[in-house]
């Protein structure tokens, strides 16, 4: 096996298998370094776990409790406001939307009719429709074919 | 009439009482844990930001006391919490001032003449050797400066495993990464603190005080 410090780390936590954790106490016994490298690591953790915590300045547990009191009343106090605020926005966005909507379903609707294909498009379809239509509904009995171009509606 | 000593109660029915608005309720979590919280934090961010990171901690708790499940571990929700609160100061920090962010006030709020961070107790200044002082003074600084010039997550994962105690799976959890991550975060913190320490890792890494105590 070869040497590997992060082996080392993880060895010293007591996280490795069974077998690997073997393999590595095995490997201290034949090398120094990593022996040097594994005391220097408990070392570091000993420190580490012995450094006196820093004390919380005197009063912060009442500022803590202050704090939070003063942020939650703000918030209450400023909740009616804000729903008013929002509500009012919320309401004027949706109004402009239904307007939008229905403004632009009434263009849509009128396009559909017209201004959707060039002007003499335009009339020989409509020209077609009306004497389909005529013709669907028997009404074109009485219309003077002799008037209407050859070809169209029959 | 006898009176009874009791610890504080258990923190499931401090929760549920902070619930129904038991402001006393919440005030008795706080002086339970804002000591632990505050130390956490100091290491995280120094001790200047400390007090303001911690109120907005028990800010964060109060306002997310509902979503907590009483089968989680409170503790563990608690670091998340501040852990959390203290990326987000220093993302805040780096935003204003630049990319480094020095932990300041590496000496804590030691009065003049006492230890650095000399713990809960702090002792008589004229008790203790002044030689002794400083010397503590040093190390606590000099391992203040070595954990700001870690990653903040590879600090994160330092300080709540070799200072606090905890566990690679409470770790993952209060991180919300993989046991791996943990691993190797651990691995890469410790090798750059050794480099930094190493001084003071020839005096068998114990802390120049006799009486210093472990706040695992």
């Amino acid at each position: 096996m070869r040497c590997s410090s992060e082996l080392l780390s993880a060895y010293m936590d007591g996280q490795l298998p069974g077998p690997v954790r073997a393999r590595v106490r095995s490997h201290l016994v034949r090398c120094a370094p990593c022996r040097r490298e594994l005391a220097e690591l408990e070392a570091l953790r000993q420190l580490l776990a012995g450094a006196p915590a820093p004390p919380p300045p005197p009063g912060l547990a009442e500022t803590i409790v202050g704090h939070v009191r003063f942020r939650e009343a703000e918030r209450v106090r400023r909740r009616p406001r804000v729903r008013f605020w929002q509500g009012a926005i919320a309401g004027g966005v949706a109004a402009v939307l239904v307007v939008a909507l229905w403004w632009a379903g009434l263009d849509g609707l009128s396009r559909m009719g017209h201004g959707s294909a060039p002007p003499a498009v335009e009339a020989a379809l409509m020209e077609h429709s009306l004497y389909a239509s005529l013709l669907e509904t028997g009404a074109g009995d009485w219309v003077d074919w002799a008037l209407v171009p050859a070809g169209d509606g029959r | 009439m006898t009176s009874r000593k009791t610890g504080p109660p258990p923190v499931g029915d401090l929760i549920a009482r902070c619930l129904t608005g038991d402001v006393r309720a919440f005030e008795t979590l706080v002086r339970t844990h804002h000591d632990q919280v505050y130390g956490y934090a100091c290491r995280m961010v120094g001790p200047d930001a400390a007090d303001d990171v911690v109120q907005e901690v028990f800010l964060r708790v109060y306002r997310s006391l509902h979503t907590f499940r009483s089968e989680s571990d409170f503790k563990t929700w608690l670091y998340r919490i501040t852990t959390n609160a203290c990326l987000d100061h220093l993302r805040r920090m780096r935003r204003q001032r630049g990319r480094f962010v020095p932990l300041e006030g590496g000496g804590g709020h030691a009065d003049e003449g006492g230890p650095a961070w000399g713990g809960p107790e702090r002792p008589d200044p004229g008790a203790v050797d002044p030689a002794l002082r400083a010397e503590q003074r040093e190390l606590a600084e000099a391992l203040q400066a070595a954990l700001g010039r870690l990653s903040d997550h590879h600090r994160a994962v330092l300080v709540l495993h070799d200072m606090y105690g905890f566990r690679y799976d409470e770790i993952k959890d209060i991180l919300r990464c993989s046991l791996g991550t943990v691993k190797s975060r651990l691995f890469y913190a410790r090798r750059a603190l050794r480099e930094q320490l190493r001084p003071y890792l020839d005096a068998a890494g114990d802390w120049p005080a006799s009486g210093a105590s472990s706040v695992s």
